[in-house]
């Protein structure tokens, strides 16, 4: 048991820290596509600083350290209230595991220096918490120019940044004779192949992050498949939950900045705050260290490279519970001054209650610690 | 970092769950009536887990802090009527720290002497002599350790020695708590004990009571989902109904963040400075104690009725609980600290 960096992980947050505080952009712009170039950015300067794929084996362009030190990361960027690392830890290591050669050397180097970015094709409308009842078709056929090809046609939705995306991992129905969990495809898609269309979502809070992605008769070269056909479900299980541990430990980060801001307020006397206050403020970071120290442990328990198991459900719950008691810890003690100015706070509490529903939701996550964990059997 | 329980830890607790399984609580219709237990204390003296915490100049083990959680734990998880956490933990540490005599501390280790912690009447600090106290985890006990008006460290008798005729009816049937006598026998055992180092103690002290609350959930988890894929009703395990699976998921998830948070305060108390040490022991008795409630209530609702009769075991896990909970302070006590701690303006 240690919970202290040893001195390797304590040189390299030290460096990174420092190299934070020079590079790390104050703030993102407003308006979205301003926001997107300036992540692009920051992306591209966190890979030349060689921040990027830093568990990433080093014969596919990564640093091949242990997982501690994509924690580190997270965690000293969410401190600093820097914008997150590039999100394609899931992606990339679908390519590395699946993908033939060909496809690591061509698609690898783009997402690593976040020179080509990706989004994700795998909810839809009527599969969301069911995922293996997605009904996007991916046909063999013989186009028109006698090339065989794979024929795209139905609709994806929650597309994160597809609307700024230059490819889609798509997860689509290719195997009709096949039972369900055999039935399904990984393909690589050009988001710039006719037949593709984006339609942004405007969120509760008002942001453009997420879109519906409509396929008609959009067609890609058979070659575009990742492993072999019917391999769908299997990746996609497998890379649901990769890399969970790092990314919660950045989201736990930001999380306890927003306590920490909440605090600012009350020391220096810009909020009040009464007993009750001040009691409830103490609350949510009890809740928020649990969970802190809590996703430590599964990191802990993953350093020998095992992926993650059905435990990672209790992880997921636990953030939903902490930042959900925070987000109303943080109303209770603004007061009506974020009800009379809509801004951070409400866009916050509205996040909050997206937490127990995207990712798998929260009812789906207990079904997972109930009969994976505890063993208790199914109907 | 390395959040995890090392092999010798794992080990440890292999070793301790075998000995907790001995030394479990008995149907509730069987539950001791006798202040004698001379097996089960015996059998703690003996493996060493009595004292294990004191150095070894001492008479003790010379367990780290997290080691000595992790034993109370398993004792608890086998909800044992075996009064381990105050005589062979909470009572050693005390008298250790506060510098008492090495004859003192080598009694309590070998068991020749039976020694526990007083608590004051709202169980929310160390006894102070001339206040009303209890003598907490007292089965057996003789004596208990309090502090005078001079933070000097006192050993008190207890008037019985069979502690019989001052035992409190209290909620916890596993742990007896006995009045002390404003007129009971005291002698001074040490000088003046540094504020530190009662600061390190109360540290160690909250994190020991998150261990016997974790091991409380444990059991209560262990047998409420045991329950459930056993009853039958519409000819069907109960645990089969997702209405049930996800109180026991919200079970489990409260358990394993208490557990998390335990490990830290319990590794915290021999590694980080006292000030942070304490924070982070209330920061786990503060979590613990709030699910530990939730917890034990799931498992009422999840074994149903018969969770309601005294011969299930299931009312003597809410009842250590709430023991437990509110000893040495609950969620409000703890959260009014670090609130108080965390926003201190600086000057």
């Amino acid at each position: 048991m240690e919970y202290r960096d040893d001195p390797a992980e304590a040189t390299f947050r030290r460096r990174l820290r420092a190299w934070i505080e020079q590079h790390a952009p104050r703030e993102l712009p407003h308006d979205a596509e301003a926001r997107v170039g300036a992540l692009n950015e920051w992306h591209q300067a966190l890979y030349r600083g060689g921040w990027v794929g830093l568990t990433f084996p080093v014969e596919y362009g990564g640093h091949g350290m242990s997982p501690v030190y994509e924690a580190i990361l997270n965690d000293e960027l969410g401190a600093a209230g820097a914008p997150p690392p590039p999100a394609i830890g899931h992606i990339t290591n679908a390519i590395r595991l699946f993908g033939s050669d060909a496809q690591k050397r061509e698609y690898l180097p783009g997402l690593l220096g976040s020179t080509v970015r990706w989004c994700q094709g795998f909810s839809e409308p009527d599969a969301g918490s069911d995922l293996a009842g997605i009904t996007t078709r991916a046909a063999l056929v013989e186009n028109a120019e006698q090339r065989t090809v794979y024929r795209i046609d139905g609709q994806k939705i929650w597309t994160s940044e597809a609307v700024w995306a230059q490819w889609c991992l798509l997860l689509a129905r290719t195997e009709s004779d096949q039972p369900a969990h055999r039935a399904l495809s990984m393909l690589l898609v050009p988001m710039a192949t006719p037949g593709v269309e984006c339609h942004e979502i405007i969120t509760a809070y008002g942001t453009r992050e997420f879109a519906e992605v409509f396929f008609d008769a959009a067609e890609v070269p058979a070659a575009n498949v990742l492993g072999a056909p019917g391999d769908g479900w299997t990746i996609a299980m497998q890379l649901l939950g990769y890399e969970r541990g790092p990314a919660d430990v950045g989201w736990i980060a930001r999380l306890i900045r927003m306590l920490t801001v909440l605090e600012d307020d009350v020391r220096s006397g810009r909020v009040t705050a009464g007993p009750s206050e001040r009691r409830a403020i103490a609350h949510a970071w009890v809740e928020l260290r649990t969970l802190q120290l809590h996703v430590q442990r599964t990191m802990s328990s993953r350093l020998d490279g095992s992926t993650p198991g059905p435990e990672g459900s209790i992880d997921k719950l636990l953030v939903t519970r902490a930042e959900q008691l925070l987000n109303h810890v943080n109303l209770q003690v603004r007061g009506v001054a974020p009800i009379l100015h809509d801004g951070a706070e409400i866009e916050a509490y509205f996040w909050s209650r997206a937490q127990s529903i995207f990712g798998g939701t929260q009812q789906i996550q207990r079904n997972i610690v109930a009969q994976r964990v505890l063993g208790l059997p199914r109907r | 970092m390395q959040a995890a329980l090392s092999a010798d830890q794992v080990l440890l607790v292999d070793t301790a769950a075998r000995l907790a399984e001995g030394l479990g609580c008995p149907p509730p219709q069987q539950l001791p009536t006798s202040a004698d237990d001379p097996d089960g204390w015996r059998l703690l003296t003996e493996t060493g887990f009595a004292c294990m915490h004191v150095a070894e100049s001492h008479g003790g083990g010379g367990a780290h802090s997290a080691d000595v959680a992790l034993v109370v734990e398993q004792l608890a998880s086998s909800l044992s009527c075996v009064p381990f956490l105050g005589q062979g933990v909470l009572a050693p540490e005390l008298a250790w720290r506060a510098g008492a005599a090495p004859e003192v501390l080598a009694a309590c280790a070998d068991g020749s002497r039976r020694v526990t912690v007083a608590f004051n009447a709202t169980l929310t600090s160390l006894a102070r002599l001339g206040e009303p106290s209890v003598a907490w985890d007292a089965r057996g006990a003789t004596h208990a350790f309090a502090l005078d008006g001079h933070d000097r460290l006192c050993i008190v008798a207890l008037r019985s020695t069979t502690g019989l005729e001052n035992r409190l009816r209290g909620a916890d049937v596993t742990r007896w708590l006995c009045a002390v006598e404003p007129d009971a026998t005291v002698e001074v055992l040490t000088g003046r004990v540094d504020a530190g180092v009662l600061t390190r103690v109360h540290a160690f002290s909250l994190a020991m009571l998150s261990g016997d609350l974790v091991g409380v959930m444990q059991s209560a988890v262990d047998a409420a989902v045991r329950h459930v894929k056993s009853r039958m009703q519409f000819g069907v395990a109960v645990g089969t109904f997702q209405a049930v699976q996800h109180l026991a998921a919200d079970a489990k998830v409260l358990l394993e963040g208490a557990r998390s948070s335990m490990w830290y305060a319990a590794w915290a108390v021999d590694e980080l400075e006292p000030i942070d040490a304490l924070l982070a022991a209330r920061q786990a008795k503060a979590y613990s104690s709030r699910v530990a409630r939730e917890v034990v209530e799931l498992q009422v609702q999840l074994f149903g009725g018969i969770a309601i009769t005294w011969e299930e075991r299931a009312h003597v896990r809410v009842r250590r609980a709430l023991l437990d909970r509110v000893t040495l302070g609950d969620e409000f006590v703890h959260e009014d600290a670090i609130a108080a701690q965390r926003l201190e303006v600086a000057v």
